[in-house]
């Protein structure tokens, strides 16, 4: 069954644009974040990856470049459709699927070298821990035995010692979801986690968690998660041996 | 253990606070963010009722305050008792 999206973060990432999302200052760091990803996911020409909530495609335009073979998902006609054209101005078309398909929904078993799910793209920006999952255990069933997966979201932590002081937000302390409303009078609800939490749902996931570093965009790094730091990342392996030649 | 967040608390994949004492011995405690104790309750078939502060000396019928020392759980066993 497919689940009905909530068009509240799809109405704002549409009315922001591809070309306005790629102006805001923590996409500037691509290229090298490509690179940290090839690095720690152990990724080489000719694998297949999974970009869940690829956004305009930054990553996996970087990834398909380096020779990768990508299929990016994303829930907005508008970035998949630039991710489309710009694949095929940088000579990658044919290494690259970009899919519309709301994250608790896609799904392709066993198919995948590696996944990443970055700037809380597919994930966080559901309110549940049930949705939350519900993406993980896609991203899971998606990869082959072994294969590892890179996930950057929100620092709860950050999030827990900021609240109060904050005037543009609000957060619910029983729930943990922060609410933004708009100019426009829209709603948009963000869920923060915190490191065990994170650990627990890739575990409920099938997936085995091997670092947690910091992840804020920009200073992605083997390098401990700062208790203030914008995002936290997360690098895990899916259960089991891959047996495949 | 995981990479650890950078403060006098170790953080691996459970925020435990350590304090080392006088004689050396050293104390841990776990520290539960309000959704985490909700499912711990859920898990041990408890349907939490109220969520309130729980801070010594201030018990009430009131929210939890972002900074306060403690919170408060009233939850029930899920279930109708039948017994006379």
């Amino acid at each position: 069954m497919e689940t009905t999206p909530d068009t509240s973060w799809k109405r704002f990432f549409e009315a922001l644009g591809p070309e306005g999302y790629l102006s805001e200052t923590f996409t500037k760091n691509t290229d090298a974040e490509v690179d940290f990803v090839m690095d720690v996911c152990g990724l080489t020409p000719g694998m297949k990856i999974l970009d869940m909530g690829c956004g305009p495609g930054r990553h996996a335009l970087g990834l398909a470049k380096r020779g990768l073979n990508v299929v990016g998902v994303d829930f907005s006609d508008k970035f998949i459709e630039f991710a489309r054209a710009a694949a095929a101005e940088c000579g990658v078309a044919d290494r690259t699927e970009f899919v519309v398909a709301d994250a608790r929904d896609f799904v392709r078993a066993r198919t995948f070298d590696a996944a990443v799910c970055l700037c809380e793209g597919g994930f966080a920006l559901l309110q549940t821990d049930e949705d939350n999952v519900r993406v993980l255990r896609h991203i899971a069933a998606s990869l082959k035995p072994g294969a590892p997966f890179l996930l950057t979201t929100m620092n709860g932590y950050r999030t827990i010692r900021l609240a109060g002081s904050a005037t543009d937000t609000i957060l619910d302390s029983t729930t943990m979801v922060e609410s933004w409303i708009q100019d426009d009078g829209t709603e948009l609800k963000g869920r923060h986690f915190i490191v065990p939490e994170l650990e627990r749902m890739h575990r409920q996931a099938s997936l085995t968690v091997e670092a947690v570093w910091g992840g804020t965009a920009g200073t992605w790094g083997r390098r401990p998660l700062e208790w203030d730091e914008m995002e936290v990342m997360f690098l895990s392996r899916k259960v089991g041996i891959n047996t495949q030649p | 253990m995981f990479a650890e967040a950078s403060t006098n608390a170790s953080v691996d994949t459970h925020p435990l606070e350590s304090w080392i004492q006088d004689d050396g011995t050293e104390l841990k405690g776990r520290h539960f963010i309000v959704p985490e104790l909700e499912r711990m309750h859920r898990q041990a078939s408890l349907t939490v009722e109220a969520v309130w502060g729980g801070t010594a000396g201030t018990w009430g019928r009131r929210p939890l305050e972002w900074d306060e020392m403690e919170v408060m759980f009233l939850s029930r066993k899920v279930g109708i008792n039948t017994q006379p």
